[in-house]
C-alpha cells in the first residue's frame, strides 16, 4: 500500500512540475489579456529584436530572425519586451512607442493601438554590443483586408560570413575598417554618403562624411595628401615635427580638432518639431570605445573619401 | 575552580593575540595625510571596471566619473547608498540613492565623502551578460582597519596557539570527547528516523526541484541570474550546503539528494519498504573495482567541473545538462554496481562532503560499540527486517568517522537492538585522515577556494575572461587558468605542504614519524580551515545575489511571471558592508581549530610534546599564510 502510494507520488511529481509550468505559461497567462500579445526579445549578440523565445537550447548556438511586427489597423495589442542578455531600448518614434527600457530580467509591457497604416522603423536606442546599430526592423500596420507589405529585414552585416577584417596597418584602411565594424556605416551610409533618414531630425537625414575634406579646407589635392601622410605616420598633429607644407594649417587643425571632439563626445540630434519625439539616431560619444589614434584614422578615411569632381556640388 | 596557572596561561594567550593585532593595527602607512579631493574616471566593460581598485584616505572627498565601453552597466557603491546606471556612448550617467529607492537622475559625477575605513566594493547592478554577478571593483579607504585587524588576528592566533601548546598541561584532553545522544534527547526523533518513508519524504521534493531545474535550464531564460536553475543551485543550495548542512548536519544532503533516486529504485525495486531478500539480492550486482575504491575519481571530476565553473555557474543550460548527466551516471552505475557506488566513488560533490563531514557537529554511531562486536545479526551491515544494509558499504557498528556515512538512517532502522543513534558532538571531532586520496582532497579544496576567490570574487577582468571560455574563446588564457587550477591543486600546494612537513620533521629532530604520515595526518588542519574559508567565500555570494533568489522564486524561468510579487524588485545586496566582519572571524576560527586539532594529532603521532609542537610549526605557518591570503583577497 505504502509502496503504491510512493510510486504514485513520484509519478505525480514528475508529471506535475512540467504540467504546472505548461499550464501557467500556455493557459493561465494568455487568459490575463484580452488583446493579442506580442513578445519581442532583444538579443544583443545577434543584434536583433526577435519574435522567437531565446532560451538555453538556442541562445548559444542559433541565430534569430529579426522581427517584422505585423499589426492590423485599428487593432490594440500588448507588446511585451524582454531581453535575452543585456540592456536594450525599443523605440519607434513615428508611432510614439518608447523608448522602452528593456532591462534583462524585467519584462515591460506596452499597450498600443495601431491607428496609422504604413511601414515604420523600430530601433534599439541603447548601445548593446557590436551588432547594436543593426538592431532595427519594421512595424507594418495594414488596413483590414489588405495584403501586408513585406519589408526586407535588416540583418547585421558584421555577423555575415562575408564581413572580413580589412588590413589595419594603414591608418586610412584602419579608419575604413573601424567605420564599418563600429557601426558608423549604418547611420552615415556606405562610403560616408549619408542620406539615412532620421525621424524628426532637423536635417532630416544623418550627415554625410564624403565632404569632410572640404570642411577642413583640404580641397587642394597636395594639402590633402600631406595631411593624410601625417595621419598615416601617426604624427602628433597639434605639434608636428616640422612646419607641414599645408596651407592654412592652423585653420585646418582647429576644424580637425572640433571634428575629433564631436566624435569623442557625441552630439544630440536637434529636433525638427520641438514638440515631436526625439530623433532615434543620435551621435554617441565614442571616447570610451575608441582611442585618439583610432579616431584620427577614421578622420583620415573621411578625408580620403573626397572626390574633386563632387567639390562644386557639395560645397556650401 | 580554575587554578592560578590556568588563569595566567589564558591571560597571556589573550595578551599575545591582542598584541599581534595591535602591532598590525598601529603599523605605519596609509591614511595619515590630510583630507583632499580625489577624482577618478572609472570605465566599465564586460566584466570588470578599469581601474579595478581605487585607494583613498578617510575624510577624502571622492569624485567619480563613470563610463561604459560596451553595454549598459551599473555601479553600486557598497555602504555609500549610491547606485549608478551607465549608458555606453553617453557622457552623463544616471544616479540614484538606493535607500530612498528613488528614480535615477542624470549626473556627471558621483560625489561622496569616504567616512569609514575598510574595503567597499563597487558592483555591477544592471545585468550585463553572463558573468555579471561577479563583476566588481574595490575602493579601499585607508587606514584599512578591518584588514589590518584580520592579518594581526591571524598572526596572533598562530603565536597564541603555539604558546598554548608549549604551556599545555601534561595530560592532554582527548579531542572532542563529549557526545550527546540526540535520539534520547529529542523526543520523537527516534520514531521519525525509524519511519521507512523518512528518506523518501526528503528525496521527493528534491526530485521535483530537479525536474524544474532541467526545464528552466533548457527552456528558461539564458540569463543565469534570472533562471532558477542557477540561483537555486549555485547560490542558495551551495550556500546552505557549505554554511548550514555540512557543518551542522554532516552529509545530511546525501540523505536528501535526488541524484541516486532512480538508481536506488532500480536496485531495490522498492521506494519505501525493504525486500525480504535484502541480504542476498546484492549477489546479482558487481563489486566496485578495488583499484578505484578511493576518492581519486571524485577528486579528478571535481577539478574538471571546477575548471569550467565560470561557464557552469552562469549558463543555465550547462547546469541542467550537468545535473541530468549526474542523474544518468548514478542510474547507470546503480544498475551495474552494488549499492551507492556512484556516491562513494564518482560524485564530485560527495568528495568534499566526505572530507568536511569530519568537521560536522553530528554523527551516526553505535551507542555501545561492544554490543555491535558481539552482535550476530549484523543487520546494519547486511540488511534486516526494517532496514537495508548500509548503502554506503560501511560497517555501521564500527563507524568511527563521518566521511562515508550518507546519513540515510538505514542502520538506525535496521538495528534490531536499537543500538544505532545520532550524536551531537564538538566541531571537528573526526581527526584521522586515512588515505592520500583524502589528503589530496583537503589540499584541492583549499586550492580551489583560493582560485574561486580570485576569479569570482576578485576584480581582475583578465582572469574572468580566461575562465569564461565559451563566450570569450581565449584558449591560451583558458589553458593558463586550467593549468593554475590543476597544477596548483595537485602539485604546487601539496608540494608546499610536503616541504612544510619535511621541515617539521627536521625541526622535531626525530625520525620516529615518516614524512608521508605527517603529510597525510596534518592535512586535517586544512579541514576546519578549508570549511570556514569556503563559508567565507559563500556568504558574500548569498548576500550579493539574494535579490536574484527572490526574483527567480517568483519568476523561475525568466519568462516574466510574478508568482510571489518579488520579480520586479530592484537588485539590492544584503548589508554588503558587513560582509568582512563575518568573513574575518570565520577565517580566524578556522585557523584556531586547525591549530587545536593539529596539536592533538601531533601529540598522538609523536607521543611527547617537544617534537610534536616543533613538527607542527611549519604546517601551522603554511595554514596561517593561507588564511592571510584569504584575508588579503576578502579585506585587503
Amino acid at each position: 500500500m505504502k509502496e503504491k502510494l510512493a510510486v504514485i507520488s513520484v509519478l505525480l511529481v514528475l508529471a506535475a512540475v512540467p504540467l504546472a509550468v505548461l499550464y501557467y505559461q500556455q493557459i493561465h497567462r494568455p487568459s490575463l489579456y484580452s488583446e493579442r500579445v506580442i513578445t519581442i526579445t532583444g538579443v544583443g549578440n545577434r543584434g536583433v529584436w526577435t519574435l522567437k523565445t531565446a532560451n538555453g537550447l538556442n541562445y548559444w548556438w542559433k541565430s534569430f530572425e529579426p522581427a517584422t511586427i505585423h499589426l492590423t489597423r485599428g487593432e490594440t495589442v500588448v507588446l511585451r519586451f524582454a531581453s535575452a542578455d543585456v540592456f536594450h531600448q525599443f523605440y519607434t518614434p513615428e508611432l510614439g512607442i518608447g523608448p522602452v527600457d528593456v532591462e534583462p530580467g524585467y519584462v515591460k509591457e506596452v499597450r498600443y493601438t495601431a491607428t496609422r497604416a504604413g511601414v515604420f522603423q523600430y530601433y534599439c536606442t541603447s548601445m548593446c554590443g557590436g551588432c547594436h546599430f543593426y538592431m532595427q526592423g519594421w512595424i507594418v500596420v495594414t488596413p483590414p483586408g489588405e495584403k501586408p507589405a513585406q519589408p526586407r529585414p535588416i540583418a547585421c552585416s558584421l555577423c555575415l560570413p562575408a564581413f572580413v577584417e580589412a588590413s589595419r596597418a594603414d591608418a586610412v584602411a584602419l579608419g575604413e575598417y573601424l567605420y564599418q565594424s563600429m557601426g558608423c556605416i549604418t547611420c552615415h551610409g556606405p562610403g560616408g554618403r549619408g542620406g539615412v533618414a532620421n525621424y524628426n531630425y532637423i536635417k532630416k537625414s544623418v550627415p554625410n562624411h564624403d565632404t569632410t575634406a572640404a570642411k577642413l579646407f583640404l580641397t587642394d589635392g597636395e594639402d590633402r595628401q600631406a595631411f593624410l601622410g601625417l595621419i598615416r605616420a601617426r604624427a602628433d598633429l597639434a605639434n608636428p615635427a616640422g612646419p607641414p607644407d599645408i596651407s592654412r594649417y592652423r585653420l585646418v587643425m582647429s576644424r580637425f580638432k572640433a571634428a575629433v571632439e564631436l566624435i569623442e563626445n557625441g552630439k544630440n540630434a536637434a529636433r525638427l518639431d520641438l514638440n515631436g519625439p526625439e530623433p532615434p539616431l543620435q551621435m554617441p560619444a565614442w571616447k570610451h570605445k575608441l582611442d585618439r589614434a583610432q579616431i584620427h584614422a577614421i578622420m583620415g578615411y573621411f578625408i580620403s573619401l573626397f572626390s574633386e569632381a563632387d567639390e562644386g556640388l557639395t560645397e556650401g | 575552580m580554575p587554578t592560578i596557572r590556568t588563569i595566567t596561561r589564558w591571560a597571556a594567550t589573550v595578551f599575545i593575540f591582542l598584541a599581534c593585532a595591535a602591532v598590525f593595527m598601529l603599523a605605519p602607512g596609509g591614511g595619515q595625510s590630510e583630507a583632499e579631493v580625489r577624482e577618478f574616471e572609472i570605465s566599465a566593460r564586460q566584466y570588470a571596471y578599469d581601474p579595478p581598485r581605487i585607494v583613498v584616505n578617510r575624510g577624502d572627498e571622492v569624485r567619480i566619473r563613470l563610463a561604459s565601453g560596451d553595454v549598459v552597466h551599473g555601479f553600486f557603491m557598497e555602504g555609500h547608498d549610491l547606485d549608478a546606471f551607465i549608458y555606453p556612448g553617453r557622457l552623463l550617467f544616471n544616479l540614484r540613492r538606493t535607500s530612498q529607492n528613488g528614480s535615477y537622475v542624470p549626473a556627471e559625477e558621483m560625489v561622496f565623502r569616504a567616512e569609514r575605513c575598510g574595503k567597499y566594493r563597487y558592483r555591477c547592478s544592471v545585468t550585463c551578460g553572463t558573468l555579471h554577478p561577479f563583476m566588481q571593483g574595490e575602493m579601499i579607504v585607508e587606514p584599512n582597519h578591518p584588514y589590518r585587524a584580520g592579518m594581526g588576528g591571524a598572526a596572533g592566533i598562530l603565536l597564541a596557539g603555539l604558546f598554548l601548546m608549549v604551556t599545555a598541561p601534561r595530560e592532554p584532553s582527548r579531542p572532542g570527547a563529549w557526545r550527546l545522544d540526540l535520539v534520547r534527547a529529542v523526543p520523537g526523533l527516534g520514531w521519525l528516523l525509524r519511519r521507512r518513508w523518512f528518506q523518501f519524504a526528503f528525496m521527493l521534493p528534491g526530485l521535483g526541484f530537479l525536474v524544474l531545474f532541467a526545464i528552466a535550464g533548457f527552456w528558461g531564460s539564458p540569463i543565469g541570474n534570472r533562471n532558477i536553475a542557477i540561483t537555486f543551485v549555485w547560490i542558495l543550495w551551495w550556500f546552505l550546503l557549505i554554511t548550514v548542512l555540512l557543518p551542522f548536519g554532516a552529509r545530511i544532503w546525501c540523505m536528501a539528494c535526488p541524484f541516486p533516486f532512480f538508481g536506488e529504485w532500480l536496485q531495490r525495486r522498492r521506494l519505501i519498504g525493504v525486500r525480504a531478500d535484502a541480504r542476498t539480492m546484492w549477489k546479482k550486482f558487481r563489486k566496485w573495482p578495488a583499484k578505484l575504491s578511493n576518492i581519486w575519481l571524485q577528486n579528478v571530476l571535481f577539478l574538471g567541473l571546477c575548471t569550467f565553473s565560470a561557464v557552469l555557474v552562469t549558463r543555465p543550460v550547462t547546469t541542467a545538462a550537468v545535473l541530468l548527466g549526474l542523474v544518468l551516471a548514478a542510474t547507470v552505475l546503480a544498475v551495474i554496481y552494488r549499492q551507492r557506488s556512484f556516491c562513494n566513488y564518482i560524485c564530485p560533490v560527495s568528495g568534499f562532503l566526505s572530507l568536511y563531514a569530519m568537521a560536522a557537529v553530528v554523527e551516526v554511531r553505535p551507542r555501545d560499540a561492544d554490543a555491535c562486536r558481539s552482535c550476530r545479526s549484523k543487520a546494519c551491515l547486511a540488511g534486516g527486517e526494517n532496514g537495508w544494509g548500509c548503502p554506503w558499504a560501511q560497517n555501521p557498528g564500527r563507524l568511527a568517522r563521518n566521511n562515508y556515512c550518507g546519513m540515510c538512517m538505514e542502520c538506525v532502522k535496521a538495528c534490531p537492538n536499537g543500538n544505532m543513534t545520532v550524536n551531537l558532538r564538538p566541531f571537528c571531532a573526526d581527526v584521522h585522515i586515512k588515505g592520500t586520496d583524502e589528503a589530496w582532497k583537503a589540499l584541492i579544496m583549499v586550492g580551489v577556494a583560493l582560485v574561486y576567490s580570485v576569479t569570482l570574487l576578485g576584480t581582475w577582468g583578465t582572469v574572468k575572461s580566461w575562465a569564461n571560455i565559451s563566450e570569450v574563446g581565449d584558449w591560451s588564457g583558458f589553458l593558463i587558468y586550467a593549468g593554475i587550477i590543476w597544477c596548483g591543486a595537485l602539485a604546487v600546494l601539496p608540494g608546499i605542504w610536503a616541504a612544510a612537513c619535511g621541515l617539521g620533521r627536521l625541526l622535531a629532530g626525530s625520525k620516529r614519524v615518516a614524512v608521508k604520515t605527517l603529510f597525510r595526518r596534518y592535512t586535517f588542519l586544512l579541514v576546519p580551515l578549508g570549511l570556514t574559508a569556503w563559508a567565507a567565500f559563500s556568504i558574500p555570494l548569498m548576500m550579493v545575489n539574494w535579490s536574484y533568489i527572490q526574483a527567480t522564486a517568483s519568476d523561475p524561468l525568466g519568462w516574466g511571471w510574478d508568482l510571489l510579487g518579488t520579480a520586479g524588485q530592484a537588485w539590492q545586496p544584503l548589508w554588503p558592508q558587513t560582509m568582512v566582519y563575518v568573513q574575518l572571524p570565520l577565517l580566524l576560527i578556522g585557523l584556531a581549530f586547525a591549530l587545536k586539532r593539529g596539536y592533538a594529532i601531533a601529540l598522538t603521532l609523536w607521543g611527547e610534546r617537544r617534537p610534536a609542537v616543533l613538527s607542527l610549526i611549519p604546517p601551522a605557518v603554511v595554514c596561517t599564510a593561507i588564511v592571510m591570503s584569504f584575508i588579503t583577497l576578502f579585506a585587503g
